[in-house]
């Protein structure tokens, strides 16, 4: 025997060597002595074969791809099986060595169930405990703060709404009432003209009335918009596809428009406010109808998935994944520029001057899907039709 | 006088509360790497394990007639380890989060997704939250569920997983591994950069830890008939993580999809059998 040999036959750590696919070649005494086979029961055999199976992942995710991309791998964590089937730790560093146009992976292994020993994990448990209170501590101090954070926030948006609220009012209630008495009187002083017979200037009537008509939808909209949140109303269990359904005859009632056609796919039930959720599908169509393709009938696809997503949507740093209800309006209308995705929200902001509407519905939609706590995006290019989707929390634990 | 309701509707000091807050280069934060000059795109997402060096050997095939882009999920590979926050990354559709924010940040669409193992149902899960972002997936080892579940075949108990995550627990998987190149980096020695870039498989062993938990314990078959695109799933003829019934399940489940059952054995085809990976892709995709 010469001197390798001898020093290979007397290792005090086992040494393996196996091919590419994993088949090994040779193995040492000790190594079988671990495992408790003879040494001839091993070559031919797979590596995996002597592994348990959680080793079996560590070396399916970890061990191969290593050994294939970097040709090594270091005081890897194993668990092997021996003979009884019961388990021996150790610890594995493994290097490709290559013999001709071979790949040959040679190992040495090392028994590590003295440091499984009881100090060992002591240790472990005292790391673990101190990282913890002091993550603790830190988690207090960040809370505490985020609390005053946000109760100062929370403090000015009081005081905010509590001028929207005015703002509102005076925009809305205080500014119908003049509107409409300029609309009474104007229309009795064109009626005296007419039977004193002055024609008067029909270009500069016609303006005038147009003026007043809009200025009249806009306040009602806007009146609309901020009384939406006056109405106190249930939460209650939804029937997607029978809101729906009534928002659709209401649109074509209300509009007087029956050429179009709704295809909606079997919707989860889910909780919200009835009348608020309606007006969402309601404004929703009434927008894919006022923006048809005047080529092609109106098609509105409704599709609807149950997801996850995370209920924080302000703060950065918090996750938490819930079930929610996405529905997705599809339309074949005449969709609109890609870069105003997230414009289309705005107040007031319409992006077809052809349509008689006047900018508020789909600033409604997210105003009451926020409420909701959810969330609404719309995308489209120009002539390719809109979708609209919606993802809503399926329970309401916030309200 | 008014409720709480009010103040939450005024979303629009929250947004302009949240754009103050510094948005993290989502580039650097997932190492995201860009080559090929096609004008469609195939975005690649490892699995659990290494990170996306994983992909050496099959993305320069597809390289001239597509646009390739590679990424570490956070937490991986050669991402930006403090973006890491374990509740965002205790559940699969976090991670789906970073593939839509790397959409979303390189304003990609109608993109072939290519995931091996989890990344399978990590794409799933993004593909049915936006649905236009996506035009195909490629699942390479795919599972929707790893562990047995009364008529369902995972092929492994819940034991199992237990103690692959005690085992993980351990540390001892990645420390050296882990270790090793921050040392390095100390040193300072810019002659040591390639070893270091060859660190790729480290991992952060706590990181590590939870996402193996995530994977493992992951059950996504409810998920499976909500997809809409095209799929390809690419099933390994001898793989312990994701056996042949799991395949056989997911194309009776997944609404078009098309189902290969390779030569190759083992969970990562794309290393041992590369250009039989390829193959099968570009046979798809013809």
């Amino acid at each position: 025997m010469n001197q390798t040999d001898f020093i290979l036959e007397h290792l005090p750590c086992g040494c393996i060597v196996f091919q590419a696919d994993g088949v090994i070649s040779y193995v040492n005494p000790a190594l079988c002595e671990i495992l408790g086979y003879n040494r001839d029961e091993l070559p031919g055999v797979s590596i995996e074969s002597l592994l348990t199976i959680s080793s079996r992942i560590i070396y399916q995710t970890h061990l191969f791809p290593m050994l294939k991309l970097q040709g090594y791998a270091n005081e890897v964590f194993l668990t092997l099986k021996t003979i009884t089937g019961s388990p021996a730790p150790v610890i594995v560093s493994i290097k490709a060595s290559r013999e001709l146009d071979h790949v040959y992976y040679i190992g040495t292994l090392t028994t590590v169930r003295e440091r499984e020993k009881p100090e060992y994990e002591a240790s472990l448990v005292s790391r673990k405990t101190g990282n913890e209170s002091d993550a603790l501590a830190k988690l207090g101090n960040e809370f505490e703060l985020k609390q005053q954070q946000l109760d100062s926030k929370l403090s000015q948006l009081y005081e905010l709404s509590e001028q929207y609220i005015q703002i509102g009012k005076v925009l809305t209630h205080d500014m119908q009432e003049p509107i409409r008495k300029i609309t009474f009187y104007f229309n009795a002083l064109l009626s005296e003209n007419k039977e004193k017979g002055l024609s008067g200037d029909s270009r500069k009537i016609s303006i005038i009335n147009k003026s007043v008509t809009r200025l009249r939808k806009l306040t009602n909209a806007l009146f609309d918009f901020v009384s939406l949140n006056s109405t106190n109303e249930a939460i209650i269990s939804l029937n997607g596809e029978d809101l729906l359904r009534e928002a659709e005859l209401e649109v074509k009632q209300s509009l007087g428009i029956n050429d179009f056609t709704i295809h909606i796919s079997q919707v989860t039930k889910f909780f919200g406010k009835y009348e608020q959720i309606k007006r969402v599908f309601v404004e929703l169509i009434k927008n894919s109808v006022q923006n048809r393709n005047p080529e092609r009938p109106l098609i509105i696809k409704i599709h609807s998935i149950q997801i996850q997503s995370n209920t924080y949507q302000i703060h950065p740093d918090k996750y938490n994944y819930v079930d929610h209800i996405q529905l997705e309006f599809a339309d074949n209308g005449i969709g609109f520029d890609g870069q105003f995705n997230s414009h289309i929200f705005n107040l007031s902001n319409k992006l077809n001057s052809n349509s008689d509407g006047v900018g508020m519905g789909l600033t409604l939609c997210k105003q009451i899907i926020t409420q909701h706590n959810g969330y609404i995006r719309g995308s489209s290019n120009r002539g390719e039709g809109a979708i609209f989707t919606i993802v809503l929390p399926v329970t309401q634990a916030y309200q | 006088m008014f409720s709480v309701n009010y103040a939450r509707n005024l979303t629009l000091y929250a947004y302009l509360y949240c754009m103050m807050q510094p948005v993290k280069d989502i580039r650097r934060r997932n190492n995201v790497n860009i080559f090929g000059t096609g004008e469609k795109v195939m975005i690649f997402a490892h699995g659990f394990g290494c990170g996306q060096h994983m992909w050496r050997y099959i993305w320069p095939a597809f390289e001239k007639n597509y646009k390739i882009i590679l990424f570490d999920y956070v937490g991986s590979g050669q991402s930006d380890r403090s973006s890491y926050n374990s509740e965002r990354y205790g559940n699969l559709n976090g991670y789906a989060q970073d593939v839509l924010d790397v959409c979303n940040e390189l304003g990609l669409k109608k993109v072939i997704f290519v995931g091996h193992s989890v990344s399978s149902m990590i794409g799933v899960l993004a593909s049915i939250k936006r649905p236009q972002l996506f035009e195909s997936l490629i699942m390479i080892s795919p599972s929707s569920r790893y562990v047995n579940d009364s008529e369902y075949v995972g092929g492994f108990e819940r034991t199992d997983i237990e103690e692959l995550l005690e085992t993980m627990e351990k540390n001892y998987v990645g420390w050296a591994n882990f270790l090793a190149p921050v040392i390095m980096q100390n040193a300072d020695r810019p002659e040591l950069e390639l070893e270091l870039n060859a660190s790729f498989c480290s991992t952060d062993p706590v990181i590590a830890r939870q996402f193996a938990e995530v994977t493992f314990l992951s059950d996504n078959r409810s998920d499976l008939a909500k997809v809409r695109h095209p799929s390809l799933i690419l099933q390994c003829s001898n793989d312990l993580i994701a056996p042949l019934e799991v395949g056989e399940y997911l194309e009776n489940h997944i609404p078009g999809s098309t189902q290969m059952i390779m030569n190759a054995t083992g969970h990562c085809p794309h290393l041992s059998s590369p250009e039989e990976t390829i193959r099968l892709i570009k046979e798809y995709l013809a």
